[in-house]
């Protein structure tokens, strides 16, 4: 699976692929990650810098053409299956999480 | 919004421009940033870094807020990658951090306090992986190979070790320097290893990296340069000694095989590779001529030092009641003066030398003294010397004896009878009865002459060597 080549994906990741759906710069990326967690999870400059070099060499993501001089950032087509795959199984994680919770809860009354 | 040069900017031709030295591993990214912090507040804003030197220029005394980050080319022998540099510039700049310096090595952004931008690491595993990485290809890679070569030069040190090396300067120069360095280098390395193992797990984990305080890194820091400065002072010493009474175009020759053409060799080498590596042109030329510049600056500064070579300087130099020993006083009336050979000098024997004397008479034999004065500084140090130079001699001869050695031969380096001469040691060190060691007071003799111990040649010379307290 393609799993394989992220294995531990953290939370500054996950974000940092929601984002990338659309092409994004680097700024634009920090700020987006911010926004859609209300400022709970925060990705600075180099932990960003770190996490898209090492993206280009999976080639999970790639640079685009951007009017102005700098770079911009967007998923590479087939990564939608990869990210697609990761939300599936978050949200597995989630509902065996909680059904799991509920049992022992209904367990031990 | 506007920019925070603008704000803190002060005019450098009114105030100059200030340079520091620093000595810093990565692990001190803590203490960096709080060096620059302080020196902010007193109006100085570091603006270059270039290896331990930083240079600073006139600001608005403030409150920044710095972040020392590790960013280099993938390897030392690479150039830096400006493409990459520029995009993490543009992430860090975009973010608000401005930069102060960079060299190939890290980069220094800051910032205003009220300024609530993200920091510049959020996830401690890249921290840690951008320090491990600047380590790698920094400290821990020439720690490395200068710990291979202290302690490859202390192995052959340890190996060639004979009783001479505990009074020649150059002899103790091959143990005493790897041994300092050893410490020195390996009480260097001890903390940045203990960092690095502490935080692994931390990182995985996520949890903050810990960072010695400031004020222990002024201290590990400290002693390291101290160190380094003793050392360095200690080879210096040596070096002038025994230039002092060795000077020769030759040595000059060995410490430039020794010294600069390997260094020389090492630095030109990277540079080619990182030319080729790049396919982008340099100027050589200029660093050529640099090198060897500050090659011959070196070596003419431990020179300066040296002085001249004074051919009289050795005889002068040997304090007048020290007792010469000269053919008359085995009894015959061959009339010649002794050549000294050499003399030295060194922490544990102030005061050392070597003389000759030799004649040819005019039946065509030949007579021979060689003599060798060591005054060691304390009774124990005697003790070693002597003791190893019979271990010494001890072993030579059992090599030379071969499989021929028998048990008699094995004790051959026999005590002569030390009490009838007030002696404290005395041995015959040699096969043919032609070499003698003898001891008192923290002065040993060795005593080469032909048939030492028969005809009472050593009853002769004990009491002028020793004067007539004996």
């Amino acid at each position: 699976m393609t799993r394989k080549q992220l294995q531990n994906l953290t939370e500054p990741m996950f974000y940092v692929f929601l984002c990338l759906k659309t092409p994004l710069q680097g700024y634009a990326i920090m700020q987006k990650v911010e926004e859609i967690t209300n400022g709970r999870v925060r990705v600075g400059p180099r932990t960003l810098y770190n996490l898209l070099s090492r993206f280009e060499k999976e080639k999970i993501v790639e640079q685009v053409k951007s009017t102005s001089n700098k770079k911009s950032y967007i998923l590479t087509p087939k990564r939608d299956e990869f990210l697609n795959n990761e939300l599936f199984c978050l949200k597995q994680l989630v509902i065996d999480g909680e059904r799991m919770l509920e049992g022992d809860i209904n367990g031990k009354r | 919004m506007e920019s925070v040069n603008s704000i803190i900017e002060r005019d450098i031709n009114e105030y100059g421009k200030l340079k520091k030295i620093k000595v810093v591993s990565a692990i001190d990214k803590n203490y960096l940033e709080k060096t620059y912090k302080d020196m902010a507040m007193k109006g100085w804003l570091v603006d270059a870094i270039k290896g331990s030197r930083d240079s600073y220029r006139p600001i608005e005394p403030c409150e920044l807020e710095f972040s020392v980050t590790y960013f280099q080319p993938v390897t030392p022998l690479d150039y830096p990658d400006y493409d990459k540099e520029d995009t993490y510039q543009e992430f860090c700049e975009d973010k608000g951090w401005s930069l102060a310096a960079k060299n190939e090595r890290c980069f220094v952004y800051y910032k205003l306090p009220e300024n609530k931008v993200s920091s510049i690491h959020t996830e401690p595993s890249g921290e840690y992986r951008s320090i491990w990485n600047a380590m790698k290809k920094g400290e821990l890679i020439s720690f490395s190979i200068l710990m291979l070569v202290i302690l490859s030069q202390l192995w052959l040190g340890i190996s060639n070790f004979r009783y001479e090396n505990l009074y020649r300067p150059a002899g103790l120069l091959n143990i005493i320097y790897p041994s300092l360095f050893l410490i020195v280098v390996g009480g260097y390395m001890i903390p940045l290893i203990s960092w690095l193992i502490k935080n692994k797990s931390r990182a995985r984990d996520g949890k903050p990296l810990i960072y010695d305080s400031y004020n222990k890194v002024r201290l590990r820091n400290g002693l390291y340069s101290s160190g380094l400065a003793f050392i360095f002072i200690f080879i210096i010493y040596n070096t002038t000694s025994i230039f002092s009474y060795f000077f020769s175009i030759e040595l000059l020759f060995v410490y430039l095989l020794n010294i600069v053409i390997p260094v020389g060799l090492g630095i030109l080498l990277r540079i080619k590779i990182k030319r080729i590596k790049s396919k982008r042109s340099t100027n050589i030329i200029i660093m050529i001529v640099g090198i060897f510049v500050t090659c011959a600056i070196v070596i003419g500064a431990t020179f300066s030092l040296v002085g001249h070579m004074d051919p009289d300087r050795l005889d002068s130099n040997i304090p007048s009641e020290i007792p010469i020993l000269t053919h008359q006083d085995l009894g015959t009336d061959l009339q010649f003066q002794p050549r000294y050979v050499e003399r030295y000098k060194t922490l544990m024997v102030p005061l050392s030398f070597e003389y000759e004397s030799y004649h040819r008479d005019y039946h065509g034999d030949f007579y021979d003294i060689e003599l060798t004065y060591i005054q060691a500084r304390t009774e124990w140090m005697a003790e070693i010397i002597a003791n190893r130079a019979v271990y010494d001699e001890r072993r030579r001869i059992e090599d030379r004896m071969d499989l021929m050695l028998d048990n008699k031969l094995i004790d051959y380096v026999y005590s002569l009878n030390p009490e009838l001469y007030g002696l404290d040691f005395a041995y015959n060190l040699s096969r043919f009865n032609t070499r003698v060691m003898l001891v008192r007071n923290n002065i040993i003799y060795f005593v080469q002459i032909d048939k030492a111990i028969d005809n009472n040649v050593l009853e002769r010379i004990i009491p002028i060597l020793f004067g007539e307290s004996k």
